[in-house]
């Protein structure tokens, strides 16, 4: 435990600038920067509004604001993961010939997402409030899902970077696989409608579960079981461990495949 | 001084091949078929050097040499494949200077970048910042995006950045070369004052003036391999007079340098053993290559020719059943239940030479002929006979719903094996196209377990009296068989099957799976499903002399094997010895002079042999310990489709050895052995779980052979203690020999094996199911090899005491293992008349006399107990009986039976009862001698029992 203290403490100014190339890299060169983060998710908020509202929105409350939880949650962990899976090969140029650790490359990485999802944050909050919502002290408790989410796409993206060093088709599988689990992550839908079975099959698609938790407290104001609580810290640490543990046992051989 | 950086023997290996261009599909395709290679070669290859403070190294060869990878092993960016190396201090590594920057940063940005990559702190970039970006001379180019700078330019940054530092080991790798003249000469002034301070440097560089004039030592590669290390001078001028064509210095006696040890010898040797495999392989390509190649040709035809035949009979509507009948001989078909509904036979067409009594539903052949009906295409089909021992209760599933039938009290079901047809013509031929695969897949299994073996025995020499040995044992297990199965007991034949054998009922259960359908699963009984395919596939090589011949080829695999076992623990003698007295446990282990369940001691022999290579693998290199836990999964796959209760225990032996390897640190890769047992086991249970999921047979297939032999096991521990002797004292044995085979002191071997002996007379007396101790079987050659062992013996009166105590293990093991032995020596003496020829025809007479008693009329209300009704059938015997209870054997039954039993007696108006031998419960004994009364009863001199025919009391 020490030691990685250390490591990290040592690394803390190469982490940094890692960061600052990364977000510097990603906005600098576009016209609306930053401002682009924020309007991407909400273009796709205002199309999806306007598709689904009519067709599904008048069963469901504050639709704009179950909608935009969704949307919130899983752009961030799309954003997250697919900048994350080429975060590595991106840097072979930089591990190849620098003794390094080799996840500085996917944390500063998404760092950059996680700020752009903190401005998505605050313009989702300010849309809660538009819609009449008051919020309440359990809004602290978003903190939780978030870590867990953070935690959960850091796990994702050691897996993905990981897979894609070895295999590079992984990036078109993977956008696949994140177009079906954005259906599956009923973001547009409500799944009161399938039957209870089918209800608690959601609960396996942990992206649905940090939607859920923030729908419960933004929309329906209640705190979620301990189970629930215990279900999405898993869901974060299964896939972090399983990433961590990829990491440490190829460590020498991601080199191999630049 | 001190000692800065060392590096001791270091060898890298390294990987190449277009491994890191193919997707996954490319991979998973590649893996399936052997085909993924990586080429791997060392790209530095035993290198020492070691370099003290202030030293500055220089390293020096052609392209390719492993200069950088030497360096990055060093940065740490490697890892050496053998040897290491050892840096105190820290390391600020430069390879390849001008790669690594972003060209979209600015320069500033990009000298932060660099210096945090260098383990540089904040504070000390931002202090250094200007002096870096003066001696680059970049100053006027700084908040340019760095892509436009030169080259040139690039690696004036990146020097200044790395070479402004003060690291304990500063790594440079073609730095000083880049850059105009001036530059350079900048550079390696400051260069000079780097080392100066004391920082230990290595230098890569193809110009030897830059060695000769910064480094005081110097390296010198050639692929991969250390030519030289020391002092700068002496090998700079070697180097140049190498770089002019002279031969690279290749004897030692030409080249003595200090510090330098060259390794020639030991690539001659590694080139030699290469040589020698290469021309064994050849040699085995040569000979056993032609019988392979004739062998699969052989195979191939046979498969090919089934597959046509297969497929043949599975065109058309036309679906063959039960067994072959002669003319004249009548069968009850009651008729079918299809998709839940009842057909009458009469409404069904019949093909076939038949001649069809509807009022008695009576189907009589004209001639010899297999019955045939036209049923139509339905999602499930149920064909009902009365025949078979198929009592109790069945579950079937029509469409989605399940019904229960309770043979002893539906009155429109009548019992017999019931056979559940395939759900139509289309799937019965997907059926079949299954059944096939995994007949090509066992067989490819085989060639390829046959290949891999075949290699490794190439590393034993075999001498000419072992080859002519190991081929001898072919027809000496034949001749061993044939012996077996003609004197104690009757081969597979209708005798045998009268007697309820259990190798003759499955060689008729083979049969009927042969003809495309299989039957109701309740009478796999504790078997698994493998067994019937074996005997299937055994009746479609040869109705005669197929099961037979599989049966030879197991035993004799079995023998090839555990000679290889003594054969590697000992020499030749031993080895004949320990496939010899394996030959003697198989004597008294096999049940009724052939293999049922025992199928899987072949893979159990290979099992073992695997693990004594893996063994000794850990000592001289050999062995692929992931194909070993294959064949490991292999084998327990096996052994759960034949059965669950010796799978059990193969599990625990499996176990056993892995946490033993675990716990001694003997066992590498111990995931992927994980992965290779599961691939092992799934490669043989997944086409059956496959096959019987596409009849729909899922439920009985698990019932069959999981659910059933778990209840059965169950129920003989309830009613019996001796069984819990059984389990007990026969894991105590497994656990024994696996310690006794992994000792390494001959004292402490000889000690278990002491102990181990004691345990095997103790189950040898266990009087169910000697098959449970066939998972012994590959400890008796271990056994024996090692008690026999030279080393282990030193005096002469202790050798005799062990050889004549492995002698009467070994008697001990043939004369008690075993049901035919020991029954063979209590009563009828060794090669016995247990069974006369006649004893048929006897039970056939009686049976017909009492049939003859009973008027036509109520021979629907005749019911057998404690008979079998499958024996009438294959005796030949009209089937007069509506049902047959068997389970008073050995008064055995069940408190559950018991009283369905009687409550069936009670609840049914049976007016005939047809009774063999004793009635042992006494339950239903008390039921009969009150309701009912003896007719007449025959007394069976053969099967030394009586045949009772009881009417019920009239009143």
């Amino acid at each position: 435990m020490l030691s990685i203290v250390q490591k990290l403490k040592k690394n803390q100014f190469l982490f940094q600038q890692l960061v600052h190339r990364d977000f510097t890299k990603k906005y600098k060169r576009t016209v609306l920067g930053i401002a682009w983060s924020v309007l991407s998710p909400l273009l796709s908020l205002f199309v999806m509004n306007l598709v689904f509202s009519t067709l599904l929105g008048s069963e469901i409350e504050h639709y704009t604001i179950y909608l935009f939880s969704g949307q919130l949650i899983f752009s961030f962990f799309s954003d997250s993961t697919n900048q994350g899976m080429t975060s590595l090969l991106n840097n072979a140029e930089i591990f190849t010939k620098v003794n390094v650790p080799k996840y500085m490359f996917l944390f500063s990485q998404n760092v950059s997402s996680l700020i752009n999802f903190g401005i998505t944050l605050l313009v989702y909050f300010v849309f809660v409030l538009a819609d009449g919502i008051v919020p309440t002290w359990k809004f602290l408790l978003l903190i939780y899902p978030v870590v867990c989410l953070v935690v959960f796409n850091l796990g994702m993206g050691l897996i993905l970077s990981a897979l894609y060093m070895f295999f590079r088709d992984i990036q078109y599988l993977y956008s696949i696989f994140t177009l079906l689990l954005m259906y599956m992550s009923a973001i547009f839908y409500s799944i009161e409608a399938f039957p209870q079975i089918g209800q608690n099959l959601f609960l396996l698609n942990p992206v649905y579960v940090y939607i859920r938790y923030f729908r419960k407290i933004v929309i329906d104001n209640t705190i979620p079981t301990v189970q629930f609580h215990l279900v999405a810290i898993g869901y974060a640490l299964i896939a972090f461990g399983i990433g961590a543990w990829i990491y440490k046992k190829k460590n020498h051989s991601f080199l191999y495949y630049v | 001084m001190a000692t800065v950086l060392k590096a001791e023997d270091v060898s890298i290996r390294y990987i190449t091949g277009d491994f890191k261009d193919i997707g996954i599909k490319e991979y998973v395709t590649r893996r399936l078929t052997g085909n993924y290679h990586v080429k791997e070669f060392m790209a530095v290859d035993g290198v020492s050097f070691t370099l003290e403070e202030g030293d500055m190294l220089g390293i020096i060869g052609a392209n390719g040499a492993g200069k950088s990878t030497l360096l990055k092993a060093v940065a740490g960016i490697m890892e050496p494949t053998r040897g290491k190396i050892i840096a105190n201090g820290e390391v600020a590594a430069l390879l390849e200077l001008g790669s690594g920057f972003d060209g979209d940063l600015t320069v500033r940005e990009n000298a932060y970048l660099r210096g945090a990559m260098l383990g540089y702190t904040k504070e000390f970039m931002d202090d250094t910042y200007d002096q870096i970006i003066d001696f680059a001379e970049l100053r006027e180019f700084e908040d340019r995006p760095f892509k436009q700078l030169s080259s040139g330019m690039k690696s004036r940054l990146a020097f200044s950045i790395a070479s402004l530092v003060k690291p304990d080991i500063l790594i440079l790798d073609e730095v000083l070369s880049v850059g105009d003249g001036a530059f350079q000469e900048k550079s390696a002034s400051k260069m000079r004052e780097i080392i100066s301070q004391g920082a230990t440097t290595i230098l890569v560089s193809h110009s030897l003036e830059q060695i000769r004039s910064l480094c005081n030592k110097v390296l010198w590669l050639d692929h991969g391999k250390q030519v030289a290390f020391g002092d700068t001078k002496e090998i700079c001028d070697q180097y140049e007079r190498f770089l002019q064509g002279e031969a690279l210095p290749k004897e030692e006696e030409e080249y003595t340098i200090k510090n330098a040890p060259m390794q020639p010898r030991r690539h001659a040797i590694v080139d030699e053993t290469k040589n020698a495999m290469s021309y064994q392989i050849k040699r085995y390509l040569m000979g056993i290559g032609i019988l392979t190649y004739v062998a699969l040709m052989c195979l191939s035809a046979i498969v090919a020719c089934m597959s046509m035949r297969i497929l043949s009979s599975a065109v058309g509507d036309t679906v063959g059943i039960v067994a072959e009948l002669e003319a004249g001989k009548e069968v009850i078909f009651r008729g079918a239940i299809i998709d839940g509904d009842w057909y009458n036979p009469d409404t069904l067409y019949q093909s076939g030479d038949w001649e069809k009594d509807v009022t008695r539903h009576v189907l009589k052949a004209r001639s010899d002929d297999l019955l045939q009906l036209h049923i139509p295409t339905a999602k499930q089909a149920y064909l009902v006979f009365n025949v078979g021992p198929n009592q109790g209760k069945a579950e079937v599933t029509v469409g989605n719903e399940s019904v229960v039938w309770d043979f002893y009290q539906e009155a429109d079901v009548e019992t017999g094996i019931s056979f559940l047809l395939p759900q139509s013509d289309a799937q019965l031929i997907m059926v079949k196209v299954i059944s096939f695969i995994v007949g090509i897949l066992v067989f490819v299994l085989l060639i390829y377990a046959a290949v891999v073996f075949q290699k490794r025995t190439n590393r034993i020499n075999w001498k000419l009296v072992e080859k002519v040995y190991l081929v001898a044992l072919l027809p000496v297990s034949f001749l061993f068989l044939l012996f077996l199965s003609l004197s104690s007991t009757p081969r597979i034949s209708e005798e045998a099957c009268f007697w309820g054998y259990d190798a003759a009922i499955f060689n008729f259960i083979g049969k009927a799976w042969g003809s495309g359908i299989t039957p109701y699963l309740g009478t796999f009984e504790n078997k698994g499903p493998l067994i019937f395919w074996i005997y299937m596939m055994g009746d479609k090589i040869s109705p005669q002399w197929g099961v037979f011949a599989i049966q030879v080829f197991a035993l004799y695999i079995s023998l090839v094997f555990s000679y290889k076992i003594g054969r590697i623990l000992t020499d030749v003698p031993k080895g004949i010895l320990a496939s010899l007295a394996t030959l003697a446990f198989f004597a008294g282990v096999m049940d009724e002079g052939a293999l049922t369940e025992d199928f899987n001691v072949p893979l159990l022999m290979i099992s073992a042999y695997l693990i004594i290579r893996y063994l000794q693998g850990v000592k001289d290199k050999v062995g692929h310990p992931y194909k070993m836990a294959f064949v490991h999964g292999l084998t327990i796959g096996v052994s759960l489709l034949l059965r669950i209760t010796n799978c059990i225990a193969l599990c625990g032996f499996l176990a056993c050895i892995g946490a033993y390897l675990l716990i001694k640190k003997k066992y590498r890769n111990f995931w992927r052995n994980i992965g290779a047992g599961i691939a092992g086991f799934c490669v043989i249970v997944l086409p059956f779980v496959v096959f019987f999921a596409a009849k729909g047979a899922l439920y009985d297939f698990a019932y069959g052979t999981i659910l059933f032999n778990l209840d059965y096991a169950g129920e003989a521990v309830s009613h019996s203690l001796d069984e819990w002797k059984t389990i007990f004292t026969y894991l105590i044995p497994v656990l024994l020999c696996i310690f006794l085979a992994l000792e390494q002191n001959p004292l402490t071997r000889n000690t278990i094996l002491m102990g181990a002996a004691p345990s095997i007379i103790m189950m040898a007396r266990s009087y169910l199911y000697p098959h449970y101790y066939i998972v012994l079987l590959p400890f008796v050659p271990i056994g024996v090899g090692w008690l026999l062992q030279k080393q282990d013996i030193k005096l002469g009166e202790s050798n005799r005491y062990t050889i004549s105590y492995a002698a009467a293990v070994t008697i001990v093991c043939i004369v008690l293992f075993g049901r035919c032995g020991r029954t063979a020596i209590a009563k009828y003496g060794w090669i016995n008349s247990l069974h006369t020829s006649n004893a048929p025809s006897q039970y056939a007479e009686a049976i017909k006399a009492q049939s003859d008693l009973i008027p036509i009329s109520d021979r629907d209300r005749v019911v057998g107990y404690n008979v079998r009704a499958d024996w009438y059938l294959i005796s030949k015997i009209y089937p007069c009986f509506r049902h047959g209870i068997d389970h008073d054997y050995r008064n055995s039954i069940s408190e559950k039976v018991r009283v369905e039993t009687v409550d069936f007696f009670e609840s049914l108006t049976a007016e005939w009862i047809v009774v063999q031998g004793n009635i042992e419960a006494p339950e239903v004994s008390k039921v009969i001698s009150e309701a009912y009364h003896s007719v007449d009863s025959k007394y069976i001199q053969a099967g030394d029992y009586q045949i009772t025919l009881y009417k019920k009391n009239d009143n």
